[in-house]
């Protein structure tokens, strides 16, 4: 399953421009956008009339209102807004498991995101989380212009906030894209991304070996991060065990983003290399077609 | 080396290997990246420390099987110990012949490594000792024993110098010694023939096949003024063989270059002056050592002293021209060792033979058939049907008939008290035909060798290692001091004027008797013995053979079949309180 990096980001985005972001109503911020927001601005679409308070602008009093009623009213316009997602995909080797279409399916989700964003009107930013946050080279842009993205660190994206912290817009969306494979509390995570976020999506992406291993009999497991090599026997017992923790692990990631109002969508890399596998995006009203 | 029952079934060794290699197989781990090994630390730390204590297991359980497979494979064979209670009598016999004196590349002869493997046996006490040499003859060699010291002096008697080994004779010996329940151990530098697998019999060949050339013939005589002598070498390797024969007479050496191809044997005649001196011949060293020299002595014989006291001048002249013929008598008139005469009363043969002719007159004619002792010296080679044998049948003739026709005694046998010899002879010479035929001279040539093989001397001062050497005493029985190259000098009784005497080693042997002394040389050449093209190594059959061998032995079987049950119930208690751990 080998793929140039670059033919994974071109899939990704010609995937994604079928799809537009779902932005929440407080990502709608920013001045000088395409939409109108809800809140009072300066464009030059009438809302309302209210009193007359000291201190308001006196261009905006209504003059005729006062000359026919006597009463001061300043009229109220709708405000332009500009929204922003800022896409994080996780730079650590764990997320280019050998065997696996892990790497590509990264790559074509971060893509992904990037063509939604476009969709929905959002401006995006593309960042690659390794021993701290990095902007990908031309991630602004169209992912096809992109420089490369490898995966090639040990950092966890926690620690990473410390290395280098991110730069990101304010009230905008946050989506991380990470195997979420380390011990860390995920509040503390999820507290550091929602920080100013309108939004924060987490997308678990796990290849199928990650979630199955497949392997019976004397195995010596390497930590593709570290390097670190544990024998074991793994039999169906073995298997049972490993799988009842990658759960009660999601579950705990899925717990947190709740308590944090972030979305948890957990991602299989095979099937989305296949061409499906996108389905749990729109179920939890990360994506929508267009 | 402990017996095994069943030595086969040690090939259920085989599965131990078999048992490493499945656990070679099953341990060897697959290699497998994974994201991370945070969901991988499954293994909870019982309050003991299990994660060492399995791990520790697996190579315990390992070696636990290991052990109970070979415990199992060699209870299968059988080991067997003797019973300490049983006295076991041992007999060996010892190739006596010297082709155990052949030498290998590490300068081991078969004689020594044969004694070491008795020596490495014999310091078991319940074992008695006993010896049988495997010469020409078997013989026994000490007396039983069962001490070690003992029997190495006695493997010290061992000499390795008989010209053969008739091993199946000292076998049936040995096994006289031994009984139904001894045991029999053979010691040779051959291989067996077909073994009985109910002997209770080992048969350890301690030889290596090696070249070697050596002498195989070897002859001299005297005739005239000359000597003459052959030597024969036989080159006994499967390459060919250059190199120089040194021949020495008294002071002087004559070298001669031989060739010989592989397999090759060369005949070299040699012609000298006639020598008092010994003739040396010799070989280079090479694996045998005893073959590569060769003594002949000197093989004067003089000629026997004849009387001729026949009055009848044409019997006179016919004994003359006979005796002349034969080329062995010396006419003398004094002290003669054989008179000839027609005339009884006439011979003074006090210390001489005597042949007595009588003529007589008007004799009948005998014309066949003639009885004749064909044992006797006198008729070898003798041929009597169709002549005439004319003689006076009146009277009879003292002594033994050696030739009758009828009930006519023509040729008698006399012998003295003193031992000597009276031949009695009726023949009238005018009407026998037997003066002209063959039968005439060979009479006279076999009465005279038969006088000369009964002089005082050795019969050939020249023999073979293994052949007797025979010598005639001078006054018939007395006492002969023998010296041998190597041993003492020994002092042996005769008790009839001819001693028989087989040299036990070459060389060069001294005889006396009284202020006489005869020399007596022994060779080594024996093509059989020189061959070691045939000589082989090896361990064969048993002495576990039906009942009767394992009478003695007692098997440590239900031993290793009660300690492989101890360790299988270890190893299924160790594989249970895994599994209890295992689910804790």
């Amino acid at each position: 399953m080998s793929t140039h990096p670059s033919n994974s980001l071109l899939a990704g985005e010609q995937r994604g421009s079928a799809y537009s972001l779902v932005l929440p109503r407080s990502a709608m911020s920013g001045a000088g956008g395409r939409r109108t927001a809800a809140s009072p601005g300066n464009s030059l679409e009438f809302r309302d009339f209210r009193d007359y308070q000291p201190g308001d602008d006196l261009r905006r009093i209504d003059w005729g209102a006062y000359a026919r009623s006597d009463h001061l009213a300043v009229r109220i316009y709708h405000d332009e807004v500009s929204p922003h997602a800022d896409i994080v995909v996780d730079g650590s080797r764990s997320m280019a498991l050998e065997g696996t279409a892990k790497a590509e399916a990264a790559r074509f989700l971060l893509a992904f995101f990037s063509a939604a964003s476009i969709n929905a009107g959002c401006g995006h930013k593309a960042w690659i989380c390794a021993d701290g946050f990095h902007e990908i080279p031309g991630g602004t842009g169209r992912p096809g212009a992109w420089g490369t993205v490898d995966f090639y660190d040990a950092t966890a994206p926690d620690d990473a906030f410390h290395a280098l912290p991110p730069r990101w817009r304010r009230n905008g969306i946050r989506i991380i894209l990470s195997d979420l494979l380390w011990l860390g509390d995920p509040l503390a995570l999820l507290q550091m991304l929602g920080d100013g976020a309108a939004a924060v999506i987490v997308v678990q992406l796990l290849a199928e070996a990650d979630l199955s291993p497949g392997a019976r009999g004397n195995v010596s497991l390497v930590d593709a991060e570290t390097g670190a090599e544990k024998r074991i026997f793994v039999d169906a017992v073995t298997e049972r065990r490993y799988r009842e923790a990658l759960q009660a692990h999601q579950q705990n990631w899925f717990r947190a983003c709740r308590q944090m109002g972030a979305s948890f969508v957990p991602l299989t890399a095979e099937p989305i290399m296949n061409g499906a596998g996108l389905d749990a995006l729109a179920a939890a009203h990360v994506v929508e077609v267009v | 080396m402990v017996p095994f029952a069943y030595p086969l079934a040690l090939l259920g060794l085989l599965s131990m290997p078999v048992l490493t290699g499945i656990y070679l197989l099953r341990n060897r781990a697959r290699r497998m990246p994974v994201s991370s090994l945070m969901l991988w630390q499954l293994e909870r730390s019982p309050k003991q420390g299990g994660l060492r204590l399995d791990r520790l297991l697996t190579p315990w359980l390992f070696l636990l099987e290991l052990l109970i497979l070979a415990l199992l494979a060699v209870a299968a064979a059988s080991p067997l110990v003797p019973r300490r209670n049983q006295l076991v009598r041992t007999v060996v016999v010892l190739d006596d012949s010297y082709s155990m004196l052949a030498r290998d590349a590490d300068g081991v002869t078969p004689r020594e490594r044969a004694t070491d493997i008795v020596m490495e046996m014999a310091d078991d006490s319940a074992q008695s000792w006993q010896f049988v040499l495997a010469g020409a003859e078997p013989a026994m060699l000490g007396r039983e024993t069962m001490r070690e010291t003992q029997v190495r002096r006695i493997l010290d008697e061992w000499s390795c110098m008989s010209s053969r080994a008739d091993l199946p004779a000292a076998l049936a010996r040995a096994k006289t010694f031994a009984g139904a329940r001894g045991r029999l151990l053979v010691l040779s530098d051959q291989p067996p023939p077909q073994l009985d697998d109910q002997d209770r019999l080992v048969w350890h060949a301690v030889g290596h096949p090696l070249p070697n050339v050596g002498f195989v013939g070897a002859a001299r005589t005297t005739q005239g003024d000359s000597d003459r002598f052959l030597l024969e070498v036989q080159n006994f390797a499967d390459t060919p063989f250059r190199a120089s024969l040194t021949v020495q007479i008294g002071e002087e050496t004559k070298v001669r270059r031989i060739a010989l191809p592989p397999g090759g044997r060369v005949a070299l005649p040699s012609t000298t002056e006639k020598q008092r001196d010994a003739v040396v011949a010799s070989l280079p060293t090479d694996a045998l050592d005893v073959d590569n020299r060769v003594v002949l002595l000197p093989t004067s014989s003089p000629r026997i002293r004849v009387r001729n006291a026949v009055a009848n001048p044409r019997l006179r002249a016919e004994v003359r021209e006979v005796l002349e013929a034969t080329e062995r008598a010396a006419m003398v008139d004094a002290s003669p060792e054989l008179w000839i005469s027609d005339r009884p009363g006439t011979v003074d043969a006090r210390r001489a033979w005597s042949l007595h002719l009588l003529p007589g007159k008007d004799g009948r004619a005998f014309v066949g058939p003639f009885l004749t002792r064909s044992d006797h010296p006198l008729t070898d080679g003798l041929a009597l049907p169709g002549e005439v044998w004319s003689a006076t049948a009146d009277g009879e003739l003292p002594g033994t008939p050696v030739i009758s026709a009828g009930n006519t005694v023509l040729l008698s046998d006399e012998r003295t008290l003193s031992r000597l010899h009276r031949i009695h002879m009726r023949i009238n010479p005018q009407t026998s035909t037997v003066l002209r035929s063959p039968a005439w001279p060979i009479l006279f040539y076999n009465l005279l060798s038969w006088r000369d093989a009964r002089r005082a001397g050795l019969a050939e001062p020249n023999v073979r290692l293994g052949q007797t050497a025979r010598l005639t005493l001078p006054r018939g029985g007395g006492a002969v001091q023998i010296e041998s190259p190597g041993r003492d000098a020994r002092e042996v009784r005769a008790a009839a004027e001819r001693f028989a005497f087989v040299p036990a080693r070459p060389g060069v042997h001294t005889l006396r008797v009284g202020e006489t002394e005869y020399r007596l040389a022994v060779n080594a050449m024996d093509a059989d013995e020189s061959n070691l093209r045939a000589c082989g190594a090896g361990r064969f059959g048993s002495w576990i053979a039906g009942s009767a061998g394992r009478e003695d032995y007692a098997s440590l079987s239900w031993i290793l079949v009660l300690l492989a049950l101890v360790l299988l119930v270890a190893h299924q208690a160790l594989i249970q309180n895994r599994r209890t751990r295992t689910r804790e």
